[in-house]
């Protein structure tokens, strides 16, 4: 027969393996917002993929035009936001020599709410921090619906796909857009994707046909899909969410909102895994406790 | 007066010298302009593969290409190695490649059987310099691009294989279906439902009428359709795409004929909330909690809201049914769905809903496909390991 | 016979057409294959005016009939008006187009993005209480699975990596190899899968259209 106080505590035990789920979502808040207000400024390390993705990008000739499709919506604006901003202080900072690059940016985006994303970005940094001009050293050609159509009739002609810019002025009349005709102008493709259209359709459509360089930023959940073409060298590099994001902020030397961030996912990560464990550890209890009270009851 | 005129002229005496000098100084001291060179290697060839209206061309740029200042590069062609030479087109400073293709509402023409010559030049907004004349080149038509024959080879293969399986089905032959729990449960859920008197959840995914996903979904929700008209369960229809509302409307409507029900079916069984995700993961959710479906199907194309659907589903407490094809949200439908169909498991639902010889068929010759395919990685693995390229050489699409 | 032969007629033409487009490259198969594409974006266009109206009759039925939380429904529409007006309307009106400064823009930054950003932060917590429940040691696979994702998630963050050395580099092999197998094996099923799927709707043995 089983000790009273052995039954009470395996019947706490289930449950608490059955608790309301609420609890797990106040200590997941609670985990993420305490590091929001109190930081532990944790070290990060550059992986790989980090280290060429920046490399790709330093080792375009100066003076080149650089393509920056930014395939996200708000909804994953907290992971990929970070990336175009660290992106633009890299193509827009100086160079190695100190220099300033000339680079120039054609942003534009394949959902229907990224390109204002990308205009505010533009704003607070390529132009308010570095000066650069509109129309001159950036444009933002907005949104286009199409999908892949717009990604092949691009390799035809830019200015065809989008004959006007986010804005509503006419590309002809921009400095910036003079000469460019199809991927055959662009050194570098860095794109930064939420899922479809996105890494994949670039890589397929644009990158397999027109054999031009590319990197991309992605989100964590789809990052594993884009792994055989990182392997396979069809992108020169990788961001993978918002940890890379904070590795690529290291390495160019600008920490913003990624770097801020890593602290609450990594304790936000420690309390999921610590759910895991304790979640096993009580089902290994209740487990024994099913087999005793069965074997009792013989 | 004479002798202020005497000062001035004295003065003016020794001021030409002095701007004379600084004049001569200057001139001796003046900077060359750098030359401007041309770019070499300039290479034009046939785009191979195509209708006949596309040359590709190459060159490098001069080694002081940074410095000349160049504007543009400018590209010329003629059909005569000797001219007129016209322009055509002209591209960034630091291009090596240009495309001339056809373009008739530009009136440009890239004739095919027709001797094409180019040249490139530097233009620095001053002056202009000329590259060689390039060899001649023909554009040609192809009749088939000779780069995917590899493609064109294993579906012709795969094509026979589902027509020799579909005819061995009509024939009579027995062909096996393991048994898969998510289509075997689909029965018995949706009684579930009609027990507790709650609705049926059906969802096509999240994509646009163009994914086979959701096309598929389609031919799954008049079986799905014809089975909550038999037993007279409600049936809610969430529809992520404004596309998609028509055709899950006239799939919804033909299944209830289908089940001799046309009584049953109303307009407000497809909801529509919006083509954003997040809008509609939150609209589905609202409902699950609100109407509390006791079955909840979830089949086609899904990304991020997966989980959110899935989880909610699961905390109301009702049956899940989920498959995809979108491989990056099956580890989130397995997690939380009582029941998920794994890839190809979501394409084999009709066939083995409806039992009929002709989607039976296609799904034989998918297995023999697989053998195929994992023999192939076999013997490739082993190849290349040893240094022999073949199977890569030969699968490579151009 | 018509209703049945028709449409499926004109499945297999446009169908077939797009196959061969891929192989043969003559301009007449592209150019239509073009035409035919821009069709599609134009009907997809039109059918926004189909998906709203489904939205303003669904709720309006709920509110008529005051069903279950029918207020929300007129929030739906409320919402939907509001912001299609002020997308429509011109910009030289003042209060229209989405320049900076314009009511569409700071509902669009202040209502929309905060409201897409949460809903995909609820993620996070729904991954935590699936994680809580699923990975549970039943079986030797489900230990591994539990035991490779606690090795993932610490690998997945700087403070992991610093209490389990090594853990980046482990995960990185486990992203870039091991998932990597069973992900190409499912992806080589689905891509067969939706090949005989395609194949079958273009010769009208699966017919997602039309009646019988």
């Amino acid at each position: 027969m089983a000790v009273p106080n052995q039954q009470d505590n395996q019947t706490l035990m289930q449950k608490i393996e059955t608790m309301d789920r609420r609890i797990i979502f106040l200590a997941i808040a609670i985990t993420i917002i305490l590091p929001l207000i109190f930081p532990l400024g944790l070290p990060i390390n550059v992986s790989p993929q980090v280290k060429d993705f920046y490399s790709a990008i330093e080792n375009i000739p100066d003076g080149s035009v650089v393509l920056f499709p930014n395939d996200y919506d708000p909804a994953s604006k907290a992971e990929l936001y970070p990336m175009t901003v660290a992106i633009i202080n890299q193509l827009f900072g100086p160079g190695k020599n100190g220099e300033d690059r000339n680079l120039k940016v054609i942003g534009l985006g394949l959902f229907p709410a990224g390109p204002p994303l990308l205009e505010k970005a533009f704003k607070d940094v390529a132009q308010d921090k570095y000066g650069a001009k509109y129309g001159v050293d950036f444009v933002n050609l907005g949104y286009k619906e199409g999908r892949e159509i717009v990604m092949a009739s691009m390799g035809e002609s830019i200015p065809k796909t989008f004959p006007t810019d986010f804005f509503g002025t006419s590309i002809d009349s921009l400095p910036i857009m003079k000469g460019i005709q199809n991927y055959g102008d662009i050194a570098i493709i860095v794109n930064v994707s939420a899922g479809y259209p996105g890494t994949k359709e670039w890589v397929q459509q644009v990158v397999s046909v027109f054999d031009i360089s590319m990197v991309a930023g992605v989100t964590g959940v789809s990052a594993p899909e884009y792994y055989p073409y990182y392997s396979a060298g069809q992108l020169q590099g990788m961001l993978e969410g918002l940890k890379g994001a904070a590795e690529y902020e290291t390495i160019i030397g600008h920490k913003g909102i990624a770097t801020s961030g890593m602290d609450a996912q990594s304790l936000g990560h420690f309390v999921i895994v610590f759910f895991i464990l304790a979640g096993n550890v009580l089902f290994l209890i209740n487990k024994r406790h099913d087999t005793n009270a069965k074997g009792g009851q013989r | 007066m004479q002798r202020a005129k005497l000062s001035l002229f004295v003065l003016g005496l020794l001021l030409v010298p002095v701007m004379g000098f600084s004049q001569i100084d200057s001139l001796l001291n003046r900077q060359p302009t750098e030359s401007l060179e041309p770019v070499t290697n300039l290479n034009a060839v046939d785009r191979a593969n195509d209708a006949g209206h596309m040359i590709d061309l190459s060159w490098s740029l001069p080694d002081n290409a940074s410095i000349a200042n160049i504007q543009e590069i400018r590209i010329y062609r003629s059909t005569s190695p000797s001219g007129p030479f016209v322009q055509i087109g002209s591209t960034i400073p630091t291009a090596t490649k240009y495309t001339d293709q056809q373009d008739l509402k530009e009136k440009h023409n890239v004739t095919t059987g027709q001797d094409y010559y180019y040249k490139v030049s530097v233009y620095n907004g001053v002056s202009e310099s000329m590259s060689a004349v390039s060899k001649v080149v023909t554009p040609e038509k192809s009749y088939f691009n000779w780069g995917r024959l590899n493609v064109f080879i294993i579906l012709a293969i795969y094509f026979g294989l589902i027509l020799y399986f579909i005819q061995a089905s009509r024939r009579g032959k027995e062909l096996f279906i393991r048994m898969l729990p998510g289509l075997e449960a689909l029965e018995e859920s949706v009684g579930r439902a009609t027990e507790m008197g709650k609705p049926v959840l059906y969802m096509p995914g999240i994509d646009e009428a163009n994914n086979i996903q959701t096309l598929y979904s389609m031919v799954i929700l008049r079986h799905v359709t014809q089975l909550v008209a038999e037993y007279e369960t409600p049936l809610i229809v969430t529809v992520g795409k404004a596309f998609v509302v028509p055709l899950a409307e006239e799939t919804v409507r033909q299944g209830y004929m289908d089940a001799g029900r046309p009584d049953l079916y109303n307009q407000d069984i497809v909801r529509y909330y919006s083509d954003e995700q997040f809008a509609v993961a939150a609209a589905v959710s609202g409902v699950i909690v609100r109407e509390k479906p006791a079955t909840n199907i979830y089949l086609g194309s899904f990304y991020a809201e997966s989980l959110i659907l899935a989880e909610t589903g699961f905390l109301t407490g009702a049956i899940q049914i989920a498959g995809t094809g979108n491989i990056h949200q099956l580890p989130f439908f397995v997690v939380a769905c009582d029941y998920t169909l794994i890839g190809e498991e979501f394409y084999a639902a009709s066939a083995y809903l409806s039992d009929d010889p002709k989607l039976i068929g296609p799904l034989k010759a998918a297995d023999w496909m697989k053998i195929l395919t994992i023999a192939f990685i076999g013997i490739g693995a082993i190849l290349e390991t040893i240094g022999i390229p073949l199977f890569s050489q030969l699968l490579t699409i151009k | 016979m018509a209703r049945r032969s028709i449409p499926t007629a004109i499945a297999f033409f446009f169908g077939a057409m797009m196959v061969i487009n891929y192989f043969v490259p003559w301009g007449w198969f592209s150019e239509r294959a073009n035409t035919v594409q821009e069709w599609g974006l134009i009907v997809v266009s039109f059918a926004y005016i189909l998906g709203a109206l489904n939205v303003f009759r669904v709720h309006s039925h709920k509110i008529q009939r005051k069903e279950t939380d029918w207020r929300f429904s007129i929030v739906t529409i409320v919402a939907m008006l509001v912001m299609l007006t002020f997308g429509l309307l011109p910009q030289k009106w003042g209060i229209g187009g989405m320049e900076h400064g314009s009511p569409f823009l700071w509902m669009f930054n202040n209502m929309y993005v905060p409201m897409m950003a949460t809903m995909y932060s609820l993620l996070a917590f729904f991954i935590a209480s699936a994680a809580f429940r699923a990975f549970k040691v039943r079986s030797l696979e489900a230990t591994l699975l539990a035991a490779t994702a606690v090795v993932v998630m610490l690998g997945a963050v700087p403070l992991g990596e610093m209490l389990l050395p090594g853990s980046a580099e482990l995960r990185t092999w486990i992203m870039e190899t091991l998932q990597n197998v069973g992900k190409r094996g499912i992806m080589i099923g689905v891509a067969l899968g939706a090949i005989s799927t395609s194949l079958k709707i273009i010769l009208g043995i699966e017919r997602p259209y039309g009646r019988d």
